[in-house]
């Protein structure tokens, strides 16, 4: 089983965390969503947050970051409180980093553009940001003096600068913990949620501490992650797309000649995250997608591989609709000859032309 | 033969039909009932047709193969049935649009068994799972409106059915059935099973009920319910959605099904409004996400020996009883997770099932009927103190505010 030490630092698990604390839940001893429970509630993921078209701006940013480049930032999370009016503007990092890091220009950027969120969001009275930072808690103190040192660094462009703060994730023997670091000064219900580190995942015996995944994948993330981790992902994204094939399949009123794409599959197994996926990597993972179909439907009569991203199936009876859930729930999401891992990691080959 | 399984005669007009359930003379029914048979009680099957946004085949193409529909009129359609010599088995009648309603006055044995074949083939077609929250609505609703001096019939059931049982193999328990004649490895088990049936004035009912229930837990899974008629005698809605006509009226049996289609329709597009998980844009790349879990709680833990048996049987076998297939990945002694396909209406879901509670997460389409289904056979199979959410609204809470909901536009 993986290490406490390396889960807490997975991007994957990380951002999950941050969801399930924000879900919207009742009381229950294994999940406890301490941030919603404090008002807060997920405004979106991966927003374009603005930076201002100033002459400052552009100076401040070659200054700090060696760059003027202000094209958007994507923050994580965006994360609203119902009785606060402060929007809290979230990143999730492995590792904390100093201001010699390259994430140096993201941070600058988010301290910038969080300073009034209102252009992003093409509103009109302002909507103030607070940028925090998630992290290992073991790095989350040090990452609070990076990220303060920046502020004062777009402060002396004369740039309003974004409050900044970090917030710490561990996981201990009563579960997964959310906290803030020493003289932080989040937003008052964030800081009343997070001033005694706060248990959103319990831990049940022996029992493995990760949730359902919401987001199970971030592209991307492919040789950043501890390797059993990303097998992990794989094998769950893999699982996705076979189920997601045999409701296709399991739905259709034969006979039917059924077309099925990889970004089909795809879009349903992530409710539609794969969507906003890259160009290069939806291409990608709908290619190796329907190579896992192709590969668990192969043997059936009227399966055909129509092009690189899509199988067509052809049912004439529920014998033959039967028998390919069956050969679908027969796949292996798990093995790594034959899911996702596999397939993403395959050379391209002949119907990469097609 | 025909007399013994009960099949209508062959008319041709609504007014026709109801004349005939509601017992008057009519001409041409008459050599289809045999006059000594005594007068069979009418069975409607509510139906759930499952996904009311997307698109799917029309009502007739939805019972196609031997099937066949004719039209009567706008809503009501006279079933014959090749594989009962072309007969007429019964009636469907659309109530409303994502409710179709079976009549039938088919024994019932015959009738259960022809429901859940069509049902099991049919993607598009499921019962309606009167879960113990929306009975013990419908109860609620009985003792505001009934006279204290009226019967009520009430019908309560638990079966332990994943206990585990020292010697017995799960292959061989797991749909074991009771046989009256010969020695079978599941004649001589012992476990937790109660069927109880109270039938009484609804002044001692509420009166006891409550303090009966508090005392005994698997009061708390209310199976079946008969609500008084107008007239005499009642409506007996049983949990897998057949409803028997036990009341002098079929008009007033119509009516109560009506009813509590109303009350089901009502909690069942809350629900779905309330979890279905979908994303939708925040800008170029970004994306808004919405829904909420449905949460299980069973109240008791169950042990481990218990919690294995109830992934093995329930989640890891294509022919369990829940109908949830897909893969399922052990999270340790107590916990898994399952990336889940509803084997009967064939969509997927996200499942956590420790030993605890079940999650469920359901994307954007998945049918409500699914929640019901779940909360309806954890109660009766697993824990019968279990209790629901959507998400942080109490299920009971959403059926009772669906109740209020119903009551209004009706």
């Amino acid at each position: 089983m993986t290490s406490d030490a390396v889960l807490s630092a997975d991007p994957v698990f990380q951002l999950n965390v941050l969801l399930w604390a924000l879900e919207d839940l009742p009381h229950m001893d294994a999940v406890q969503p301490v941030l919603r429970r404090a008002g807060y509630r997920v405004e979106s993921l991966g927003r374009p947050l603005l930076l201002p078209a100033d002459e400052q701006t552009a100076s401040a940013l070659r200054t700090i970051t060696g760059s003027a480049d202000r094209s958007p930032c994507h923050p994580d999370l965006c994360v609203e409180n119902q009785d606060h009016p402060v929007t809290l503007v979230v990143e999730l990092k492995s590792r904390g980093f100093s201001q010699d890091s390259s994430n140096v220009r993201q941070a600058a950027k988010l301290i910038i553009a969080s300073q009034d969120l209102a252009e992003s969001y093409a509103e009109t009275l302002p909507r103030p940001g607070h940028v925090v930072y998630g992290t290992v808690e073991s790095d989350a103190a040090r990452l609070a003096e990076t990220l303060q040192g920046l502020r004062e660094s777009v402060a002396s462009h004369a740039m309003p600068a974004a409050p900044a703060a970090t917030v710490g994730i561990s996981i201990d023997d009563e579960g997964a913990r959310l906290s803030t670091s020493p003289g932080s000064d989040l937003p008052a219900p964030a800081q009343r949620a997070l001033q005694t580190p706060a248990v959103v995942l319990h831990r049940h015996g022996e029992d493995d501490i990760r949730p359902l995944y919401l987001i199970p994948w971030t592209p991307g993330i492919e040789g950043t992650q501890d390797p059993e981790l990303q097998a992990d992902g794989y094998r769950e994204l893999t699982a996705r797309i076979l189920v997601e094939a045999m409701a296709i399949v399991g739905q259709a009123t034969v006979p039917i000649a059924l077309d099925i794409t990889g970004t089909m599959l795809l879009s349903r197994a992530t409710f539609g995250v794969f969507d906003r996926w890259l160009d290069a990597d939806r291409r990608q993972f709908a290619a190796a997608a329907a190579d896992v179909l192709a590969r668990a439907l192969q043997s059936l009569g009227g399966f055909r591989r129509q092009a690189r991203d899509t199988v067509s199936l052809s049912l004439s009876s529920h014998d033959e609709q039967a028998e390919a859930v069956k050969l679908l729930e027969q796949a292996r999401p798990a093995d790594k000859v034959t899911n996702l891992e596999a397939a993403v990691n395959e050379a391209p080959r002949l119907f990469d032309n097609l | 033969m025909t007399d013994d399984v009960g099949y209508l005669p062959r008319l041709a007009s609504r007014r026709e039909f109801v004349d005939y359930l509601e017992g008057h003379p009519v001409p041409g029914a008459a050599d289809v009932e045999h006059p000594d048979a005594g007068r069979k009680l009418v069975k409607t099957y509510m139906l759930e047709t499952a996904g009311s946004d997307r698109q799917m085949p029309d009502l007739a193409s939805r019972f196609a193969g031997r099937v066949h529909l004719h039209r009567l009129d706008d809503t009501l359609y006279r079933v014959e049935d090749a594989g009962h010599n072309g007969e007429v088995v019964g009636l469907i009648e659309e109530l409303d649009d994502r409710h179709p309603v079976f009549y039938t006055k088919m024994a019932v044995e015959h009738s259960d068994r022809w429901v859940r074949q069509r049902v099991e083939t049919n993607p598009w077609l499921d019962r309606l799972w009167l879960s113990s929250p929306i009975l013990f609505e419908l109860w609620r609703q009985v003792q505001a409106t009934t006279p204290q001096r009226r019967y009520a019939r009430l019908g309560f059931e638990h079966e332990a059915r994943y206990e585990p049982v020292d010697g017995l193999s799960a292959d061989i328990e797991a749909d074991a059935v009771d046989d009256a004649d010969y020695e079978t490895p599941s004649a001589f088990v012992e476990r937790r099973r109660s069927v109880v049936t109270l039938t009484e004035r609804l002044s001692v009912l509420d009166d006891k009920l409550q303090r009966l229930i508090e005392s005994y837990d698997p009061l708390r899974s209310l199976v079946h319910l008969q609500m008084p008629a107008a007239g005499r005698g009642g409506h007996r809605l049983n949990y897998d959605g057949r409803a028997t006509n036990r009341s002098d009226s079929f008009a007033d049996h119509r009516a109560t099904v009506r009813r509590v289609l109303a009350l089901y329709r009502s909690v069942t597009e809350h629900a779905e409004d309330r979890l279905w998980v979908d994303t939708t844009d925040a800008g170029e790349g970004g994306f808004k996400i919405s829904g909420s879990p449905l949460v299980i709680d069973f109240g008791e833990p169950l042990n481990e020996p218990l919690f294995n048996r109830f992934v093995d049987l329930a989640l890891e076998r294509r022919t369990s009883r829940f109908r949830i297939g897909g893969f399922v990945t052990r999270r340790g002694p107590t916990k898994a997770h399952v990336v889940a396909v509803d084997r009967h209406l064939w969509q997927p879901f996200l499942l956590e099932a420790t030993c605890q509670h079940l999650l469920a997460v359901l994307p954007h389409g998945t049918c409500g009927n699914t929640v019901h289904r779940l909360v309806t056979n954890v109660q009766r199979e697993l824990a019968p103190t279990a209790k629901a959410w959507l998400g942080s609204e109490p299920y009971e809470k959403a059926v009772a505010d669906a109740a209020n909901i119903a009551n209004t536009v009706a």
